[in-house]
């Protein structure tokens, strides 16, 4: 296990069991995989997240990142390590960038980390390709890009120093549908260039689309902790409890399930879902009663 | 008597300094008491709009008219009084160091006679659910509640237009939900008397107004329906936009409903259609 947490209690004043905030928390991430942490506002995502890489230091229990381990009495000089390890991407990033240009605001990450000024740009060239920023805004103000670029260049800034583990809080919020779209590519880019990603998200679809594993998170602690295939596979009631909604796709299919279709696995688009229906479906009787219905019935 | 119109935009054109047009040659007419959502890409004017019609930005040429009055410096103070506005973002909102004195503070200034402000205070806040919030600090709320209280505090100074700018955008689905219910019951209250104007990238949130208006280029790409929008798949990938889910399956199958079916009618049809 590239993490493991192992009886994390944390509690923003400690010695208060009032605010406690998480609670008996033990999970395992895998190495390479794509772990979605899920659950209503408040039951301590980012709190979580936050432990990963020392920005706060659990009360009691533990955080193992590779050999480095971190409790209450972690002394800031030797946590540089595991911030180079684990990359934190937060909400709304761009707030972060600062620089005059986009390539100088990416360098500066791989820089404060002891590189060489050559280096550090080359790193950061590097960066900017991985995200797909086009070398035309390389020179530009990252003030001037649209808010889905911004976004890319925040997110290059934390890839330059390449670390192995990356964290994203809520990567999409706020981005148009085109703008989540693209962030999803780069997403599956990433697994697949073998880093270990740590996401949380309230949108299901993004989970269902991307994760391997989920951690559903309630008041302060881990509700469920498993696949996503057999996350999905709770029921409807499940993810109420929870406060999840269900992507439309898995709500859909469930209906479909009542009314005695069957699916080997969930679908994860409506085209999937479509193509899984097709060889169950009697298509005369659909189009008759349609026809019946005065609903048409064009036949493609 | 023939329906007035909230909003009245003729041949207006944007551009920020040195940049790229952000409206071109852009009109679009709002009848009093409609719900309007307005989408289109990040960037493609939708906010931008907002901020023209609040004054907050000045138009290099064309006419905004707010019932009827001309935009101008004389107007402003009139056409604040008329236009609500609530924010993406729910920290960025809030003055008080309580919910009930962060609805005062529009109050304050608009000089209400403290004598009666308790009693609107008391009656946006029962509007929105949120009256056994009133003591609370608004950093305890969570992002729903945020977003209420801001809808509070706007209703508070009785505008008859109110633009949500992507406010749900930063909310989870509870939040999310709670707020879109809200705004369905406000409608459904005040009826012809308040004008929603939703700028949002969130089709679920567009079905449920009344007419949806896409910009891009700085131009109306489309005037519809949402039943009628949601039917032109090209249309909506061109413009960046996630169709619904059951538009998208019904257009993934082999023998395609040519009306729009809602969930239920699909699944209804599906079911009854099993080998």
């Amino acid at each position: 296990m590239v993490i493991s947490i192992e009886a994390l209690d944390f509690a923003y004043q400690a010695g208060s069991t009032k605010h406690t905030v998480l609670h008996d928390i033990n999970l395992d991430f895998a190495a390479g995989q794509l772990t979605a942490i899920v659950g209503q506002t408040g039951s301590g995502k980012s709190t979580l997240v936050q432990q990963l890489n020392a920005l706060l230091l659990p009360t009691a229990g533990q955080v193992r990142v590779r050999d480095w381990v971190i409790t209450a009495k972690s002394k800031e000089k030797h946590l540089t390590p595991i911030r180079k390890t684990v990359g934190m991407v937060f909400q709304f990033p761009e707030s972060q960038l600062f620089a005059p240009t986009v390539l100088e605001d990416v360098a500066y990450g791989p820089k404060n980390f002891g590189q060489s000024s050559a280096d550090a740009t080359a790193a950061a060239k590097k960066a900017l390709q991985a995200v797909h920023l086009p070398e035309d805004y390389w020179a530009q103000s990252p003030f001037n890009l649209s808010g889905g670029q911004m976004r890319r260049v925040a997110l290059a800034g934390v890839l330059a120093a390449d670390p192995a583990i990356l964290v994203f809080d809520e990567p999409t919020a706020g981005l148009d549908p085109e703008g989540q779209a693209d962030f999803l590519n780069l997403l599956k880019e990433l697994k697949a260039a073998g880093k270990t990603i740590i996401l949380i998200s309230h949108q299901m679809d993004q989970v269902l689309a991307v994760a391997d594993q989920v951690v559903v998170m309630k008041d302060g602690t881990v509700a469920a902790h498993e696949s996503t295939a057999a996350l999905f596979a709770r029921d409807s009631a499940w993810f109420a409890e929870h406060a999840l909604a269900l992507p439309s796709v898995v709500a859909f299919t469930k209906k479909l399930v009542q009314a005695g279709y069957h699916f080997d696995q969930q679908p994860k688009t409506a085209a999937e879902l479509a193509a899984a229906l097709t060889a169950q479906v009697d298509w005369q009787l659909a189009k008759a009663l349609l026809a019946e219905q005065g609903a048409g019935g064009g036949v493609q | 008597m023939a329906m007035k119109n909230a909003l009245a935009i003729h041949n207006l054109n944007f551009a920020y300094e040195d940049g790229p047009a952000i409206l071109r040659d852009f009109s679009l007419t709002v009848p009093e008491g409609q719900w309007l959502a307005v989408v289109g890409h990040n960037g493609s004017g939708k906010s931008t709009l907002s901020k023209l019609l609040l004054g907050l930005l000045a138009a290099q040429s064309g006419e905004m008219k707010v019932f009827d009055r001309v935009l101008s410096e004389e107007t402003l103070p009139f056409v604040r009084q008329q236009i609500g506005l609530v924010f993406q973002n729910p920290d960025n909102q809030f003055v008080g160091a309580t919910v009930a004195d962060d609805v005062a503070f529009g109050l304050e200034n608009k000089q209400v006679d403290p004598g009666a402000m308790q009693a609107t205070i008391d009656q946006v806040l029962a509007q929105v659910g949120m009256t056994d919030y009133a003591d609370r600090q608004p950093d305890t709320l969570s992002g729903g509640q945020k977003q209420r209280v801001a809808l509070a505090s706007v209703l508070a100074l009785q505008p008859k237009v109110i633009i949500l700018d992507e406010a749900t955008a930063m909310l989870d689905p509870a939040g999310k939900a709670a707020v879109l219910q809200l705004l369905q019951k406000l409608k459904a209250r005040y009826q012809k008397d308040l004008t929603l104007i939703m700028v949002t990238h969130d089709m679920e949130e567009a079905a449920l107004a009344d007419r949806v208006v896409g910009l891009e280029n700085g131009q109306l790409a489309f005037d519809e329906q949402p039943g009628a929008l949601f039917q032109q798949g090209e249309l909506l990938a061109r413009l960046g936009l996630a169709r619904p889910f059951t538009s998208a399956l019904a257009n993934a199958l082999p023998v395609q409903p040519t009306a729009q079916m809602n969930e239920q009618e699909l699944l209804a049809w599906l079911s009854a259609s099993k080998r």
